[in-house]
């Protein structure tokens, strides 16, 4: 199974926009051939095949299915560099993102259920717009702007990483309930 | 008497002979087998007509050792010699004993490997080797009851265990002589019974509360295939908590507690036993508490003394609903699985965080044993293939220990399995040639709050400066959710040796010894056993090769088929001989040319699943 592609591996064209239900189908059918329960009684080598088979199966699944992994992995494919690290130049963003943490760690003192779940509703928001952009800067891959389609998942991630450590936040408070 | 099997009218037994499997529930208080007989999956009972069999082993000085019952009804008197709950210490290093409560009534020493160990009568016994008895003692049931010898079980586990307790799991499970086909988690062997009873789709969530273990599992089913969507839970919280709880309240009820010698223990531990399951179905009951006096226990009183147990499983619920990144309103139906489920408080508190009734048509006691043995039968080969399918996923995260003492995560915990991950690693020194990797398991960040599983360490690795060489250490994650891990320089492609050592497990030998000590125990032939084996692994392997040739034969040039047939004919030739040794390298020999074959049928099979799908898409 030397597919490409994740994409080739769902018989998919490369692409940001996908149907994450007909994803899901495929996927599916993908394991009910592959997976290791299928070869329980087969020779050890074909055994061990159909694990690392699945395992690719499983990984591929995990970075199309994500709007972030998808796109992180659209601009490796179209020769973009990709480092963990690297840090973002939109200084009104980065001054946006701030001022919500600042927010946040008032209503991590406060420990307000309400507070936090207004607040948590409200980077939901912010999370889905900035996702809209994303799918907006990937949708045209043959133009893709390598840095703005970089620059665009980092945004992601950072309202991302917002909103897990808010939800976080308010199961430690409904923990102590 | 066993019973006789009888073909349908017109079904040939052959080459489609019915395989003898069964699922094996091995809990924490009760322990059952189930296996799939006409089409339906059904515990087996001894001879008494008893279903469960209580976890309870009994070493005595003469060698001779008991499982059961009457192990556990007289465990008060034989306190030093009986082992309970030992599920609790699966996988558990000498130092975490003493947070584990339960085993207050033993003494313990270190073992070569490590291990905590029993002082019995019989010599120190491990969790392990305490396992493997009550393995074999199902395993006698189930061969008595099917009339022929067992070829492979599905071993259920908590969820929520952890890599070392799983190993320890199949560790047992190989000392009671056992082919394990597959470990599977208890929750989703209980979505498994119920999904496949009501064909229903939509999601599920399984709260199973036993003796000794908390899971919470959040699944989606749909069209066969049950994907788990993520899992939580405690190793170490169950019923045995509240019991321990309420027969302190029952001691402190008749009076100043002086220290609680072992026997005096587990007498308050039976007896909060039996108070606990009374009160299921009456609002209160009086006990007479060690000849003390009598003491009124209400069902309000209980729902006190269990609420911060249960409290805590309700918080693991909502974090695993997080974790699958669904809404309450989703769950379809809540499944409630375990003994300590029959206790209202739990039902009231589950019924009200998931504003359902729990569903408990099959009985919450049989029900993972059940959905054990449906992949049991469909694993070994009794059931078309194409009806079942189990994605379930890593319960906690897998990591390395970096500089300081601080986590690397290369798994997240609810990635789907099977896993592989590969993470490249560097010299710190020129000229460095080896490397020493700690592997943990658990979320948080610092090593020492995390589970030690496995240190390795990698030698052979060419001399070079500083930062050169790239060592590839990848991790694979089975469907058992057990780890294994290789390592290679990629620059020379030299394969590093990695040596494991597992943190809280047996060493190859070890299990070895336990397992001949158990033959020559039961008077079994060790050699014919192992020729046994050989011989259905050989047949297995030459059915398996024929069913693909005469399916995709049409892939061999005439050059390969020869090849395969010789190497087949081998194989027989080996198998009809009395050398174990001869039939296995025969045996590896086809699996060796065959491997190629393999490859491609698998392939085309993963080609050929999306043609349908693609078919949409154009």
């Amino acid at each position: 199974m030397f597919a490409a592609t994740h994409f080739a591996l769902f018989g998919l064209q490369p692409a940001y926009l996908l149907d994450r239900d007909d994803l899901t189908i495929r996927y599916r059918e993908l394991q009910k051939a592959a997976h290791p329960d299928r070869y329980a009684h087969a020779g050890e080598s074909e055994r061990l095949l159909a694990v690392s088979q699945a395992a690719r199966i499983n990984d591929a699944y995990q970075i199309l299915r994500d709007p972030v992994s998808r796109a992180r992995y659209l601009l490796k494919l179209q020769g973009g560099s990709w480092q963990d690290d690297q840090t973002i130049q939109d200084k009104a963003f980065l001054f946006e993102q701030m001022e919500l943490r600042e927010e946040l760690e008032g209503l991590q003192t406060d420990r307000e259920l309400d507070a936090l779940e207004k607040f948590a509703q409200r980077v939901r928001q912010l999370e889905q717009q900035q996702e809209q952009k994303l799918a907006r800067e990937f949708v045209d891959l043959a133009h893709l702007h390598l840095v703005q389609g970089r620059t665009e998942i980092q945004k992601m991630m950072f309202f991302r990483k917002l909103r897990e450590e808010t939800e976080h936040e308010i199961n430690a408070v409904l923990d102590e309930t | 008497m066993p019973l006789l099997q009888i073909a349908e009218p017109g079904m040939s037994t052959a080459p489609h002979q019915h395989r003898l499997a069964a699922g094996i529930d091995l809990g924490t208080t009760n322990s059952l087998v189930a296996t799939v007989q006409s089409g339906s999956a059904e515990t087996l009972a001894d001879e008494h007509g008893e279903h469960l069999l209580p976890s309870a082993v009994r070493y005595a000085g003469d060698g001779s050792v008991q499982v059961g019952r009457k192990v556990r009804e007289s465990a008060a008197e034989h306190a030093a010699n009986t082992l309970l709950s030992v599920k609790r210490l699966m996988g558990r290093g000498f130092d975490d004993i003493h947070q584990l409560i339960g085993h207050a009534t033993h003494q313990f020493v270190a073992t070569t490997d490590g291990l905590p160990a029993f002082v019995t009568a019989a010599g120190p016994r491990t969790a392990v080797e305490a396992s493997s008895e009550i393995l074999k003692a199902l395993r006698r049931r189930a061969e008595t009851a099917l009339a022929g010898e067992l070829q492979g079980v599905v071993v259920t586990v908590p969820a929520y265990f952890d890599d070392a307790q799983r190993q320890a799991t199949k560790d047992a499970a190989q000392i009671a002589g056992l082919t394990v086909l597959r470990l599977l988690n208890e929750p989703t062997a209980a979505a498994v019974a119920y999904g496949l009873d009501s064909g229903e789709e939509g999601i599920f969530a399984v709260y199973d509360l036993g003796g000794g273990t908390f899971d919470i599992s959040v699944l989606r089913l749909a069209r066969g295939v049950f994907e788990v969507l993520a899992t939580g839970g405690d190793s170490a919280l169950g019923g045995d908590d509240i019991d321990h709880a309420l027969a302190l309240h029952l001691a402190a009820a008749v009076g100043p507690t002086p220290t609680l010698d072992s026997r005096t223990l587990r007498t308050l531990l039976q007896l909060a036993c039996h108070v606990k399951e009374c009160l299921s179905s009456q609002l209160s009951v009086t006990v007479n508490v060690l000849g003390k006096g009598d003491v009124k226990v209400t069902r309000q009183q209980l729902k006190s003394l269990a609420e911060p147990f249960i409290k805590r499983t309700i918080q693991a619920c909502r974090h695993c609903i997080r974790d699958a990144d669904i809404q309450l309103a989703d769950i379809r139906e809540i499944v409630l699985v375990g003994g300590s489920t029959r206790m209202p408080a739990v039902r009231e508190a589950v019924a009200t965080f998931f504003a359902r009734e729990g569903l408990t048509s099959i009985d919450p006691d049989k029900v993972v044993a059940i959905g054990a043995a449906i992949q049991a039968n469909v694993l070994i080969g009794n059931k078309s293939e194409n009806d079942l399918l189990l994605l379930d996923v890593i319960p906690l995260s897998l990591g390395l220990e970096t500089m300081g003492g601080i986590v690397e995560k290369v798994v997240a915990r609810n990635t789907t399995i099977p896993i592989v991950q590969a993470q490249e690693f560097t010299t710190f020194v020129d000229g460095q040639t080896a490397m020493s990797i700690h592997v943990v398991q658990g979320e948080r960040e610092l090593v020492q709050d995390c589970r030690s599983l496995a240190k390795f360490e990698l030698h052979g690795i060419p001399a070079m400066v500083a930062g050169a060489a790239r060592i590839r250490v990848s991790f694979q994650v089975d469907a058992d959710g057990l780890l294994s891990v290789s390592a290679q320089e990629t620059h020379t492609g030299v394969q590093a040796s990695v040596q494991v050592r597992p943190s809280y497990g047996l060493s190859e030998t070890s299990i070895r010894e336990m397992l001949e000590a158990s033959m020559h125990h039961a008077q079994d032939d060790m050699q014919a056993r192992l020729l046994r084996e050989q011989q259905v692994d050989a047949e297995r392997a030459l059915v398996a090769l024929r069913a693909a040739m005469r399916a995709d034969g049409e892939m061999l040039s005439s050059a390969e088929r020869d090849t395969l047939h010789k190497a087949m004919q081998a194989l027989e030739q080996a198998a009809a001989g009395t050398d174990a040794a001869v039939i296995k390298s025969a045996n590896a020999e086809l699996d060796r040319k065959s491997a190629d074959f393999a490859g491609r049928r698998m392939d085309r099979s993963i080609a050929e699943a999306l043609v349908g799908q693609s078919l949409d898409q154009i």
